[in-house]
């Protein structure tokens, strides 16, 4: 089977404005929506307590709410458990959140009870065997503080190391693309999760460092090929070439995009819970991965390419274009 | 080429045995019962892998805390006693100083000398005498300050932590938890983990308690505190050398407050046994009985000889338990009342025979998951994975038919190794460590993508099967690495910054590349240069498409 053809010859390079045009757009919108709606921090990083648990059917959400107002404990909030895609909320199981103290406050000691407050209230009001806490989370202030620095601090290093890396192997100006594509890949990312009223936890930067391990990947392969191809192909102009090796490896770069498509998306439907979340950020990450290895990172290179040529023709005897090591 | 062949087929067949050997006792592990089904032989051996695949906590349940150590406390505790000692040492060596006071956070000594002679005499004895100590200000002032070395200041706060930890330690054990994990984690924090635990309530509760036990005698005492403070010979103030301590009842509301003598005479750190018991004087009926060591038999006889007839308070946690008169000298056994239940009684005993907390701790992150969760969690997970791998094997197939089929037999390799050095590794596997797999195996077939690729290209440049297959093979290699050791780089930040599960899902992305690279580049070669052999040898290179 062959879903593109040998010789194929699209016009990347060609579209490649209005390609950006498209990225820059999006981008953008991502960027808009971090500031509004805004992202929702999950408990990992804004810290407080969360109580997930069933209830007996023929009990209420209602009940439960008023049970836990009841307790005066600040800032809670009770709702259903989503439980994934195939399964939506699931049934009589809720989530009861209260929202983090400040830090060093005296409500800071107190924190870290309320999972038992809200366990002693059920058991009181509903009696024992009518419910069944299934899992709790407390996160106090200064934990939180540091998950969000730390997650901070994991994708900054992964994008230096990742520019340092390619630097190395490839050049500069390659590198440069390839984070520029990845920043791209990580902001998209971001903003359809914030549109899709996701949470941002710690699952969330495992799933955009994944996502910035797999599109560097594609990008790798096609800086690669373009390497090979400028040793190879020095008489064809630089934009050409760039768009044949495009060409040439389109088949792999969608393919590959294809098969991992296919067990995050296996992941979303199937896997419930916390790994829903994740799969949705990789199948988006997924994508914008293949569309920013196509046109953000090969843009890049020859956007570079253009400006040192001009400096060249103005400064210096016209040298084959694309040269390489 | 042929030798080379032989060594790498032998190499294939030592790492599958490897990997199988490994995940026997996985296989053969009953997660229900949490026992393993394997021979007593097998057990026995030394040689033979007995660790099946460790679940996280999030797939089998328990209780992941993370305490905060306040380390401050034992470089206060320290400056509080240096202070003391020196107050008392000035007055020894007859150097007049007005005041030897603790600063208001605890951090600083401050000193006020009478005049410029004594505060020389007073500095020159300190510096000779205190090396822990350093001048922190107020220099050249009747009024200087001391605090304590740095060097000093984190040798305490390490002592604080590690003693933290192991009383920890022994009280999970005491307390009967299979497989606890208790550890350090950055300069003041111990990451508790609690596979399986029952009743986490009870767990957080005994884990927090300061256990420190004290017995006091008593001075003075009375139902409220202003009775007691408002007589004439207090004047509202608690008097020097006294603590003001109360007592409360079953609900917590306070029934009487002690004025206390300030230095406990003895205090449970002397202590070698505690245990439960029942008495039918008490109301509630259990109470707490223990034994000193002899150093704190010694202390305890000489407190209780000297002062028969008077009270003696027993000061749990900072409340007075019991306020009992000293009938008879005791020497090494006595007991703790106070209307405990049995089980709160068992509880005590646990702490006070595990030891009590240097510094005060706070649990700054819990966690705690049912078992039915994490049941449900692994079973989503496997069908997840299940039919992700599927779908992907039979669109390989589809795609480049015999080389697909190939490019499957590397994917069941790579996850037989994948999950045998899980095994081997005792890495711990946690539900986004199920995804990591899952996304392995949409990643893995990428290197194979590659190489087939390659190989078509060759084809239709006209180049022969067996030559393909060497260019292939040749020229995709340097892609399958660079872009697998990108991602592993990812992989290695994330468990560095991961905890828990996240560096489960960092576990299995990394050894994922790894198995990856060899399955894809080392396995599927071995196939294609075997059917370039023999009298059997193809003549066409089956990988979906005509040439």
């Amino acid at each position: 089977m062959e879903f593109i053809r040998p010789g194929i010859s699209l016009n990347f390079v060609g579209v490649r404005l209005y390609a950006v045009a498209l990225s820059v757009i999006l981008v953008t919108a991502s960027l808009v929506t971090l500031e509004w709606p805004g992202i929702r921090w999950g408990i990992d990083f804004a810290g407080g307590t969360e109580i997930h648990l069933r209830l007996d059917p023929k009990l209420h959400i209602d009940q439960l709410r008023q049970a836990v107002d009841e307790l005066k404990l600040g800032g809670t909030q009770v709702q259903e458990f989503e439980a994934g895609t195939l399964e939506g909320t699931a049934t009589n199981e809720y989530l009861v959140r209260v929202a983090a103290p400040t830090e060093g406050g005296e409500s800071a000691e107190q924190a870290g009870h309320n999972a038992e407050l809200v366990g002693e209230k059920l058991k009181q009001e509903f009696g024992e065997g009518s419910y069944e806490i299934l899992e709790t989370n407390f996160v106090g202030p200064r934990v939180g503080k540091d998950l969000r620095i730390k997650g901070i601090e994991a994708l900054g290093y992964t994008l230096l190391g990742l520019l340092l890396y390619i630097t190395f192997r490839f050049e500069f100006r390659y590198a440069l693309g390839a984070i520029l594509a990845l920043i791209h890949d990580a902001v998209i990312t971001m903003g359809a999760l914030i549109v899709t009223h996701r949470e941002f936890d710690l699952s969330t930067i495992a799933a955009i460092l994944t996502i910035l391990g797999y599109s560097i990947n594609d990008t790798i392969v096609i800086f690669d090929r373009i390497r090979e191809g400028g040793k190879r192909l020095r008489r064809l102009p630089f934009k050409e070439m760039i768009n044949l090796m495009l060409n040439e490896t389109l088949s792999r770069t969608l393919l590959t995009a294809l098969t991992v498509f296919i067990t995050v998306f296996c992941l979303w439907l199937l896997g419930g819970g916390v790994i829903n979340d994740f799969a949705f950020a990789m199948m988006v990450g997924v994508v914008t991965g293949t569309w920013s290895t196509l046109y953000v990172a090969s843009t890049f290179v020859i956007w570079w390419e253009d400006i040192r040529a001009r400096r060249r023709t103005t400064t210096a005897p016209l040298k084959p274009a694309g040269k390489e090591t | 080429m042929k030798v080379s062949l032989k060594w790498r087929i032998g190499l294939i067949a030592t790492v599958v045995a490897a990997s199988l050997l490994f995940l026997t006792p996985t296989l053969a592990w009953d997660y229900k019962e949490g026992r393993s089904r394997l021979p007593e032989w097998w057990l026995n051996s030394k040689i033979l892998p007995r660790n099946a695949i460790n679940l996280g906590l999030d797939l089998q349940g328990g209780m992941h805390l993370v305490i905060g150590v306040n380390t401050e406390e034992a470089v206060q505790n320290e400056t509080a006693r240096l202070r003391e000692r020196l107050e008392e040492d000035l007055s020894t060596e007859k150097i007049p100083v007005s005041e030897v006071k603790l600063s208001e956070d605890k951090a600083r000594i401050e000193l006020a000398f009478p005049d410029a002679a004594s505060l020389d005499q007073g500095t020159q004895y300190i510096s000779q005498n205190y090396t822990v100590l350093v001048p922190a200000g107020g220099k050249g002032t009747l009024t200087p300050s001391y605090t304590l070395l740095d060097r000093q200041a984190n040798v305490l706060r390490e002592n604080a932590v590690r003693q933290v930890r192991e009383t920890l330690i022994s009280r999970v054990d005491e307390f009967g938890v299979a497989e606890p994990s208790i550890v350090t984690q950055g300069k003041d924090r111990i990451l508790v983990q609690l596979p399986g635990v029952k009743d986490p309530d009870r767990v957080k509760k005994i884990v927090q308690r300061t256990a420190k036990l004290e017995f006091m005698l008593v001075e003075d005492g009375a139902p409220t505190q202003e009775a007691l403070l408002g007589q004439a010979k207090y004047n509202g103030q608690v008097p020097a050398g006294a603590r003001l301590i109360p007592q409360k009842d079953k609900d917590g509301n306070i029934t009487m407050w002690y004025l206390l003598k300030e230095d406990p005479m003895v205090s449970g750190d002397n202590l070698v046994d505690a245990r439960m018991a029942f008495s039918q004087d008490v109301a509630g009926g259990a109470i707490v009985t223990f034994q000193f060591n002899p150093q704190g038999a010694r202390d305890f006889s000489k407190l209780t000889g000297a002062h028969i007839g008077e009270p003696l308070a027993i000061v749990l946690e900072g409340v007075v338990k019991s306020a009992p008169v000293i009938r008879a000298k005791i020497y090494d056994r006595g007991q703790v009342e106070g209307n405990f239940t049995p089980e709160e009684a068992t509880d005590l005993a646990i702490v006070l025979r595990a030891g009590s907390l240097p510094v005060h701790i706070r649990i700054e992150e819990e966690r705690t998951i049912g078992p039915s969760l994490g049941q449900d969690l692994i079973r989503k997970g496997k069908v997840a994975t299940f039919w992700g791998t599927a779908l992907v094997a039979v669109f390989m197939v589809a795609y480049y038919s015999l080389g697909g089929l190939v490019a499957d037999l590397a994917l069941v390799l790579n996850l037989v190794f994948l999950m045998a050095m899980l095994a081997a590794l005792q890495a711990t596997l946690t539900l986004p460590g199920i995804a990591g797999i899952a996304l392995t195996v949409g990643m893995a077939v990428d290197a194979n993508v590659l190489i087939f690729e390659r190989m078509r290209e060759e084809l239709r440049n006209g180049k022969t099967p067996r030559s393909a297959v060497e260019a292939g093979y040749q020229k995709a290699l340097s892609a399958i690495l660079d872009s697998n050791l990108t991602t592993l780089l990812a992989g290695i930040v994330l468990y560095q910054v991961g905890t828990g599960p996240i560096r489960g899902f960092a576990v299995t992305l990394s050894l994922g590349i790894l198995t990856t690279v060899f399955t894809a580049v080392v396995c599927t070669r071995v196939v294609y240069d075997l059917m370039f052999m023999g009298r059997g040898r193809i003549q066409k290179l089956y990988i979906g498409i005509k040439v």
